[in-house]
């Protein structure tokens, strides 16, 4: 355990060292939620009900969305990508830790500092929008059950993706499909229960709506108690299965590194 | 003077045409290079088309006028991508101390770095938002004169113009800041969201950061309502040739200030 608080540490002072990323990162995300903000606004002017949703709950959406989707955004492709071109990946491979558990808890110091911003920023945001009614604190605790459990088949996804850097030079081009993916099919700009049919179907067999679309949903009051409870566990099978197949691709993956001397 | 600027067009060529060979030895990376940028330009389209199967307009704007509006501002990205991706490379460039190679060289620095890098992904985005463009005015009522081609012209160089500057601002920002990461230029790219829709269903700070601020309002918001013929777009079109020399002007200038700052890291 001890091993893993020192990364944790180091996630976290990294995250110190570049507050000039991370400062411009969170306001990049926030720019982007307030124009989300204001086209549901502008939407809701012409119709009360926009897909079983009204503005009360749509306003409160957007704030949730953002803050589950506020850490882990960036991702560890990029820094895959130059460890692997560098060769300096050869120094993970020999420490006492695997590769996986080493990217995780570095996320997580990271994300410590991004999420205690965020929520703070966001809580007196969303407070102000929407005051405290309809807050129950089952409902809390579920939702931060569900947000823990999102963020953890974020970092599978972004792992997977890693992956894909021992294959490739394009690490930005593999960062950036992995962002729009996410961002598009977890429901953090649309809430998944507007999208046509066809697209609902495909959404229910993929891991992306439990980043943002199950916790959001979850914390307004969308899915009933029982519901939340059966979206959960779901949640927890696709940690499982992203670990699963996280650690088959990594075993493939790590075969066919060639490093260029270091 | 002009034999000067012929001598830098034709350093240029030659500068991307190397640029070009080296990119040549990833081929795949430029295939699945396409497929993303083509897989995420489908995504936001899909957005705007959720967005609007829902809802007939969005503060007086349907669907194609939005994507008339999204085909000004992915056309201009897709012109920093290819012609000038060089400028993201700035900031590393700086902390590696790559730079003293380029000093030494009797060309003009900002010729060097605009060429740094090619991105072939930038052809693609352009190509995207040209059928996106085509798409959206076939299904609005523009009615197409010689004098409005002419225009269009006009106004997609401008927006490029204007979207270069900002980017190469932020990127010479990385003189002051330091560290091997700019994101600033990032920051720069990804609120460039806020033009995606019409810029006046946002609250008047919003509006006049991103019209004084970050003028994004003038590389899609102003000159597609203007071609569109909605109202009030008259004095943001005339002072947008105005945008363009200052952002022109100041960017050289933060070039200059920059270089007059940069010490080497040595290496």
């Amino acid at each position: 355990m001890k091993k893993y608080g020192a990364y944790i540490r180091c996630g976290f002072l990294e995250g110190c060292a570049y507050r000039n990323n991370l400062i411009t990162g969170m306001l990049a995300n926030f720019i982007q939620t307030a124009v989300l903000y204001y086209v549901w606004k502008s939407i809701f002017i012409y119709q009360n009900t926009v897909a079983g949703y009204t503005w009360e709950m749509m306003r409160r959406y957007v704030f949730v969305a953002y803050l589950c989707n506020s850490t882990f955004t960036f991702g560890f492709e990029m820094q895959t990508a130059k460890r692997i071109i560098k060769g300096d990946i050869i120094l993970d491979l020999l420490k006492p830790v695997s590769y996986r558990e080493m990217q995780f808890f570095r996320m997580l110091g990271n994300a410590v500092t991004e999420f205690g911003i965020t929520f703070v920023f966001i809580g007196i945001l969303y407070l102000g929008a929407n005051g405290l009614h309809d807050l129950s604190i089952n409902r809390i605790i579920l939702f931060l059950i569900s947000f823990m459990l999102g963020q953890v088949i974020k970092f599978g996804i972004q792992y997977i993706f890693s992956m894909l850097c021992f294959y490739t030079d394009n690490a930005y081009g593999v960062s950036k499909a992995r962002e729009v993916l996410t961002n598009f099919f977890s429901g953090a700009i649309i809430p998944l229960a507007m999208f046509p049919e066809i697209f609902q179907k495909a959404v229910k067999y993929l891991p992306f709506q439990g980043i943002v679309y199950i916790p959001c949903s979850i914390f307004i009051g969308t899915f009933s108690l029982s519901e939340s409870m059966q979206k959960i566990i779901l949640q927890i099978i696709w940690t499982l299965l992203l670990g699963i197949v996280g650690n088959l691709i990594w075993k493939k993956a790590s075969s066919v590194i060639s490093l260029y001397g270091g | 003077m002009t034999k000067k600027w012929k001598k830098y067009l034709y350093l240029y060529w030659k500068i991307q045409l190397q640029n070009m060979k080296s990119l040549m030895q990833y081929r795949a990376d430029f295939l699945m290079m396409i497929c993303f940028t083509t897989f995420s330009q489908f995504c936001s389209l899909a957005v705007i088309g959720i967005i609007y199967s829902n809802i007939p307009q969005v503060a007086g704007w349907n669907m194609w006028e939005v994507l008339f509006l999204y085909s000004f501002l992915l056309f201009s990205e897709g012109c920093i991508n290819f012609f000038f991706q060089g400028t993201w490379k700035i900031a590393e460039m700086i902390n590696m101390a790559e730079l003293d190679r380029f000093l030494v060289r009797p060309v003009p620095m900002g010729l060097q770095l605009l060429t740094a890098r090619i991105d072939f992904d930038g052809l693609n985005k352009m190509v995207i938002a040209a059928a996106i463009f085509l798409l959206g005015c076939t299904h609005c009522s523009v009615q197409w004169t010689p004098g409005k081609i002419i225009i269009l012209f006009i106004f997609l160089l401008e927006a490029c113009i204007i979207r270069t500057g900002m980017i190469w601002i932020a990127s010479c920002m990385s003189f002051w800041l330091g560290g091997n990461k700019n994101s600033l230029n990032f920051f720069i790219i990804s609120v460039g969201e806020i033009a995606k829709y019409p810029l006046n269903i946002y609250p008047l700070l919003l509006r006049g950061i991103f019209t004084y601020a970050i003028p994004y309002a003038f590389v899609s918001y102003y000159p597609v309502g203007y071609l569109l013929e909605k109202q009030g777009m008259w004095p943001g079109v005339y002072i947008t040739p105005l945008i363009c020399v200052i952002m022109l002007a100041a960017a050289s200038y933060a070039l200059h200030r920059g270089l007059a700052r940069y010490e080497s890291s040595g290496n």
